[in-house]
């Protein structure tokens, strides 16, 4: 069994996966249907039990390995069957499917529990997707009041004209949500106001000190998206 | 009356009938295995807020040139471009379409059948070319990669409209359709026209087959030109319907003749008449009718006409008077070249002007809904398909007047039908709400979802997008193919977030979930219902 994902056993057995995730380990219903598992996407967590119930058609589940899982190999079970998954402490996302009707697909995501990184000062920095160099983003961590500020030095969807973004908001553990500003009127030095509408809404979930995932939400133009980072200078390691 | 040898007394099947034939049938299965084979689905991928933006001219033409835009059709109208592709659709006779017609020859054979064949088969209990052609008249419109050619097709069935369970109309419509409809399609108004006018489907519809000397019927003259050339303010009076009539008397059946048309010269009234002002001599016989079909195609009122008639089909409801005029010009002058009018008409900058401005017909709703979406087929998947079309009142060949389907919003829309459309949008979205028992109707069993027929492949659908606001981008990229306004998008955003806020990333689970009321939400929208 490997011991970096998803756990598989036969029929009606169930693979007890040590660790303290076991004190709130949980059995969650997949329902097999002719052409369909409903839910088609399940969210847990480390050491919950997958339990297919097979109610109508025959149908031999499997899911391809892949990040050094094994892959899954049910056999074939009939209506009334029951077959059981249990997964080990590994997040991500993994699809299985059932030969039992075409392009018929489930999902399970193993969410991560870890409360692994909270944002400090250790964030703040210059940070940038390496494929593509030339802008990028500010952070800086505000002990005194837990608050992320982050500039974003970017370019217009549209029009490549250069665009700087203002956000200031709380941090919440690994992740930070603030709206984004665009400052826009000023000229250099000059005294007068500058104007900052709305730009949209931007979260910040960090992995660690170097790399974390932007999501953004832009209203006018609308779009959305996320940007990898990493951070752009180590200077100070992070411990 | 040579009509009578061949009139059955079978009785028309009721659409119950219909429906329960299909669901007892294979078709369902067979089509879902045609579709594996042909359309391998593109997987859809989430580019993280770089997706190229659809050219909104190019969807435009597809919207009007469709029965739904699919994911294939989008990329290849990409790489030909906007006269590109409708020159690639003006041509349908070289798209390759031998997959599917080789699945229908197998599964629906009655269609290649020609008259007598049917005739002798008439008395077989299994043997319904009506519901054949129903059958294959909607996969065409769902699967054909010929779209405009369909599309054509439709309205010229529509513009010669018959009502296929009108007596024997059942059995002599597969081959108005194969012989004198599809071929003409996107070819010459005229070779329309005179195929139509011998056509048994219609003569018998119109009662021409019973006009003769001895016993008059104006039906059929009345129509042809009102309803297929002149139009009602095309400045014939009633004289000219009365002398049109008497042109055609003897135009009638022979279920002796291969293609059952017959003109019998000793119920023809021979002698002069008189047709919008012209003098038609005494003694022309079969003549007669053909020369007042002639005389049609001439007049400048039927190009008027048919191209005020185009332009409300593909463009809007109350065309603008300029691109009716420059439509007609082209009709005439191009001897009622149906690609070449057509080529006036779409690359006219009120086209351009005209997206969003007509309202999806049920057969275009259905249609985008099967060839956008692109569901993974159930069991009893096309049942699903015939049952909306019923409920949403638009059948292939179920129009009982001759005036056909109608083509303006006011046809269409009204609270109960709307209701109808949203629920059809709801319960593909969610798939798990009950839509009855058996699609085939039986009326026994357990309440069947949708998702039992017609099932969504979410996470294709979503395509990696795990926000609220990439979620609402990616499905209203994918669905409509043109932005929806800001207070429109904020309002599914909100949907999507449910009270969080938009740009932090859902589990998948509530991913999906949020997935499936945004697609709802426009699948209901007015973005979704015009086209």
């Amino acid at each position: 069994m490997n011991g970096q994902g998803i756990a598989l056993r036969g029929l009606a057995v169930a693979l007890l996966v040590a660790g303290p995730a076991l004190a709130f380990a949980a059995d969650i219903e997949v329902r097999v249907l002719s052409n369909r598992f409903l839910p088609e996407a399940v969210s847990l967590t480390a050491g919950d039990t997958l339990v297919f119930q097979v109610e109508q058609g025959r149908h031999a589940l499997s899911g391809a390995a892949q990040d050094g899982l094994p892959g899954l190999r049910s056999g074939t079970l009939r209506p009334g069957d029951e077959f059981r998954l249990t997964v080990s402490e590994s997040a991500g996302v993994y699809f299985f499917e059932s030969d039992g009707s075409a392009d018929m697909r489930g999902a399970v995501e193993v969410l991560n529990t870890d409360p692994g990184f909270a944002v400090d000062t250790r964030v703040s920095a210059g940070w940038f997707n390496p494929a593509a160099s030339g802008q990028g983003l500010l952070f800086e961590f505000v002990p005194s009041t837990g608050q992320l500020v982050a500039y974003w030095f970017t370019f217009d969807f549209e029009t490549g004209e250069q665009l700087w973004l203002i956000g200031v908001g709380p941090v919440d553990g690994a992740r930070a949500v603030l709206p984004l500003q665009r400052a826009e009127g000023g000229r250099l030095d000059d005294p007068r106001t500058v104007t900052k509408p709305l730009w949209g809404e931007l979260t910040v979930d960090f992995a660690d000190c170097s790399n974390a995932t932007v999501y953004f939400d832009a209203r006018e133009p609308q779009r959305s998206g996320r940007v990898a980072l990493e951070r752009l200078y180590l200077s100070d390691l992070c411990q | 009356m040579m009509m009578q040898s061949f009139v059955p007394g079978r009785p028309a099947p009721d659409v119950a009938a219909i429906r329960q034939r299909i669901a007892d049938s294979d078709i369902s299965a067979r089509l879902k295995a045609l579709l594996d084979e042909l359309q391998r689905r593109p997987q859809q991928r989430f580019k993280s807020g770089r997706r190229k933006a659809a050219d909104p001219n190019l969807i435009h033409l597809l919207n009007r040139t469709s029965f739904g835009v699919s994911p294939a059709d989008q990329a290849l109208a990409e790489q030909l471009g906007f006269e590109g592709y409708l020159e690639y659709q003006l041509s349908a006779d070289q798209i390759d379409n031998t997959g599917l017609e080789g699945f229908l020859a197998d599964l629906l054979p009655s269609l290649a059948m020609p008259y007598q064949e049917i005739l002798d088969r008439l008395e077989d209990d299994d043997f319904s070319p009506a519901v054949d052609l129903i059958v294959g008249t909607i996969i065409r419109q769902l699967f054909s990669p010929r779209q405009l050619f369909e599309v054509m097709t439709e309205f010229w069935t529509n513009h010669f409209n018959v009502f296929l369970f009108d007596g024997p109309v059942q059995y002599l419509k597969t081959g108005d359709d194969r012989d004198n409809i599809r071929p003409h399609a996107l070819g010459v108004f005229g070779d329309l026209l005179r195929a139509n006018a011998r056509s048994p489907a219609m003569l018998y519809y119109l009662d021409n087959y019973s006009n003769t000397r001895f016993g008059p019927n104006e039906n059929y003259a009345r129509e042809l030109l009102e309803l297929h050339t002149l139009g009602v303010d095309g400045g014939y009076t009633e004289f000219d319907v009365v002398e049109v009539a008497r042109c055609f008397t003897g135009w009638t059946i022979d279920p002796r003749a291969d293609d059952l048309f017959a003109f019998e010269s000793r119920e023809h009234d021979d002698e002069a008449k008189t047709v919008l002002g012209v003098e038609l001599p005494a003694g022309q016989g079969i003549g007669d009718g053909e020369q007042v079909l002639e005389l049609l195609l001439e007049q400048p009122a039927t190009a008027d006409f048919l191209a005020a008639k185009l332009c409300r089909r593909f463009v809007a409801d109350e065309p603008p008077a300029t691109l009716v005029s420059a439509v007609a010009d082209t009709f005439r002058v191009s001897g009622g070249d149906i690609p070449a009018s057509l080529r006036t008409l779409f690359l006219s900058p009120e086209f351009a002007a005209s997206s969003g401005q007509k309202f999806r017909r049920p057969a275009e709703l259905v249609g985008s809904l099967v060839r956008n979406l692109q569901p993974t087929e159930g069991s009893d998947y096309f049942s699903v398909i015939f049952r909306e079309l019923e409920t949403l009142g638009q059948l292939p060949f179920f129009s009982v007047p001759p005036t056909g389907y109608g083509d303006r919003q006011s046809d269409w829309l009204s609270t109960n039908s709307l209701l109808s459309r949203w629920n059809i949008g709801f319960s593909i979205a969610y798939g798990e709400v009950p839509v009855g028992t058996r699609a085939g109707g039986d009326g026994e069993g357990r309440e069947q979802p949708m998702a039992d027929y017609f099932r969504l492949d979410m996470f294709e659908l979503l395509g990696g997008a795990r926000t609220p606001a990439e979620i609402v981008d990616q499905l209203v990229d994918r669905i409509l193919h043109a932005p929806v306004g800001s207070a429109d998008r904020d309002a599914l955003a909100r949907l999507a977030a449910d009270g969080e806020p938009s740009s932090v990333p859902l589990d998948l689970s509530q991913a999906v979930a949020a997935g499936r009321s945004v697609l709802s939400a426009i699948l209901a929208s007015r973005h979704f219902q015009n086209r």
